[in-house]
């Protein structure tokens, strides 16, 4: 059994298998948490129900990389090179996918990623005009023209000498 | 069931778990909230409410904020009147508002303006800045104004007034103790008189109460308090008749007994205000610690000090402020609350005109703001410059700290 201890096969919902290294599955707290209660098991199959394929994959290359980024750089400079494969990771992710995958790293409990996840949908709202937030994540204005009029001049930051930073 | 659908128009995110939809949109930075609240009335209601802002304490990282009392820069006094010579000589003061977290700086004030020397309190819990007393700008004469800027929910960005002090006042003593409480003692009225008159703000209910007034006047005092203590500290000042010679003394004010009592032999300088240069730390070992950031003259004065007793008004530590930090007078506040370790941070200024060290970047007006990080442990100290927009670089009278 001790042989097996570190890989872990992970099952999506329309049950495909993913076999993952333990170290990278440790960082998903649901999986830890299957694994402990069925301890002694020589089954290291973990059903992520209601989570298809393409998230697990997603997740697991995350942290794949996460696990591999950190052992290489372990002197310092982790969180740089960590940042550079995030740019690079959200690249590939479409705005339908971005909530998928929130719910997913959600219900699989996996802080690091649930954080770079919501900061990326975050930033389609940061320095962004109030019309493209509401056609990015179709919201429907209900405002009443003279609500919406007398909203923005309320809440208008009457702001002197804002920097360019 | 994580994935359970929640149709309908009042989701705030489309397509995502409401929990999940906070989670996001607590990860915004500040600056944007105002413009959020804008998008539909769901997004309103949630910005607007004071649980957003626990929220984003709780598992985002919230903005340190510094609220500044600073004069304007010199092009930007009366800015209505081309011909405005009269008033040429009086200093302009608007509230500076210094994330730290994004080093944005930016001015704010009522239409009317902020008086002179006002002082400047902020509270945790609700997200307020409170500016008290000062000048008035054209008459200088103290006023007993409050002014109030809500940072979070509803009146977010928005100046108001508070219910005025019984008694004008400017150069007084002031903390935030508990809750929802500021202490203000001492100061001067219009004649220049030392006052020994004390009052209490509950700024929830809006009213102020006269308290028993201290034992001695105290113009120019320190005020102090801290986090998890009701007490109020006001420490040093000077009487009327004379004038610039700082008492050695303290008073504390306990709101269980309703009473004022005296400490003998705190701030060792007679000719030097304890004001600015000094901070209130807590940790969760060492409660109630009192720095004080001194250089030059001072620094070697003060040499070895026998520390008082136990319930007494303590130095903890003292900082040493380089000689390269060419400003006279010093404002120290500290980032963030109490901290769970010994490190700290605080934010100092000086205004001063930029001296020779190469840790100033040579952009900034003067010699810029600095950070720097205490180690009580170690009792390190390192020096960081914060580069300060232009106009954005002279003495802040009174400081406070506030997180969003």
């Amino acid at each position: 059994m001790a042989s097996t201890d570190d890989k872990v096969i992970l099952k999506s919902s329309e049950g495909e298998c993913f076999e993952v290294d333990m170290a990278v599955a440790s960082h998903l707290q649901i999986v830890k948490s299957v694994l402990e209660d069925c301890e002694g098991s020589s089954d290291k199959v973990v059903s992520l129900f209601i989570v298809e394929a393409k998230y697990v994959a997603m997740i697991i290359e995350y942290y794949k990389n996460y696990v591999e980024l950190k052992e290489k750089h372990e002197e310092g400079g982790f969180e740089e090179k960590l940042k550079e494969f995030e740019k690079q990771f959200l690249e590939q992710i479409d705005k339908k996918e971005l909530k998928g995958l929130v719910m997913a790293v959600n219900y699989l409990n996996a802080p690091a990623l649930f954080d770079v996840v919501c900061t990326a949908i975050a930033k389609h709202i940061e320095n962004k005009s109030v019309e493209y937030v509401r056609e990015y994540f179709g919201i429907v204005n209900d405002f009443t023209a003279e609500e919406e009029a007398q909203i923005r001049e309320e809440h208008r930051w009457a702001y002197d000498g804002v920097n360019d930073d | 069931m994580v994935f359970q659908k929640k149709q309908g128009v009042n989701q705030l995110i489309p397509g995502l778990p409401d929990d999940m939809a906070v989670e996001c949109l607590i990860r915004v930075p500040y600056q944007f909230h105002s413009c959020m609240k804008s998008v539909c009335l769901t997004w309103q209601s949630l910005i607007s409410s004071p649980s957003f802002y626990q929220e984003r304490r709780k598992s985002a990282t919230p903005e340190q904020i510094l609220c500044l009392v600073q004069p304007l820069p010199a092009d930007m006094e009366s800015p209505t009147t081309a011909t405005g010579k009269e008033d040429d000589q009086r200093s302009r003061y608007a509230l500076t508002i210094y994330n730290v977290t994004y080093n944005i700086w930016q001015r704010t004030k009522p239409v009317e303006g902020i008086p002179i020397f006002c002082q400047c309190l902020t509270f945790q819990s609700s997200g307020k800045i409170l500016l008290l007393g000062g000048w008035d700008p054209t008459t200088l004469e103290p006023v007993p104004h409050v002014y109030i800027l809500d940072m979070v929910g509803e009146t977010a960005g928005k100046w108001r007034h508070g219910a005025p002090m019984k008694v004008a006042r400017s150069f007084f003593a002031c903390a935030v103790a508990g809750e929802s409480s500021v202490y203000v003692a001492g100061g001067h009225d219009g004649q220049k008189n030392a006052l020994r008159s004390a009052e209490v703000y509950n700024v929830d209910r809006d009213e102020w109460t006269t308290l028993p007034d201290m034992i001695e006047d105290r113009d120019e005092s320190q005020g102090l308090a801290w986090e998890g203590d009701p007490r109020f500290w006001v420490v040093s000042g000077y009487g009327s008749e004379s004038q610039g010679q700082f008492r050695s003394d303290a008073e504390c004010y306990d709101p269980v007994t309703g009473s004022w009592s005296k400490v003998e032999e705190v701030w060792p300088f007679a000719s030097n205000s304890p004001r600015g240069a000094n901070a209130t730390v807590n940790n969760k070992k060492r409660k109630n610690q009192w720095w004080w950031f001194l250089g030059g003259e001072q620094l070697r004065q003060l040499g070895e000090r026998a520390e008082n007793g136990d319930e007494k008004l303590t130095v903890s530590s003292v900082v040493g402020v380089p000689d390269w930090i060419s400003g006279t007078n010093l404002s120290a506040t500290v980032i963030g609350g109490a901290t769970r370790n010994s490190k700290h941070r605080v934010f100092v200024m000086s205004g001063g005109g930029g001296g020779s060290s190469s840790l100033v970047c040579g952009e900034c007006d003067g010699e810029g703001a600095f950070i720097v990080d205490v180690d009580e442990k170690t009792g390190s100290s390192k020096w960081n410059h914060v580069h300060t927009s232009p106009g954005f670089s002279k003495f802040p009278y009174s400081a406070s700290y506030l997180s969003v």
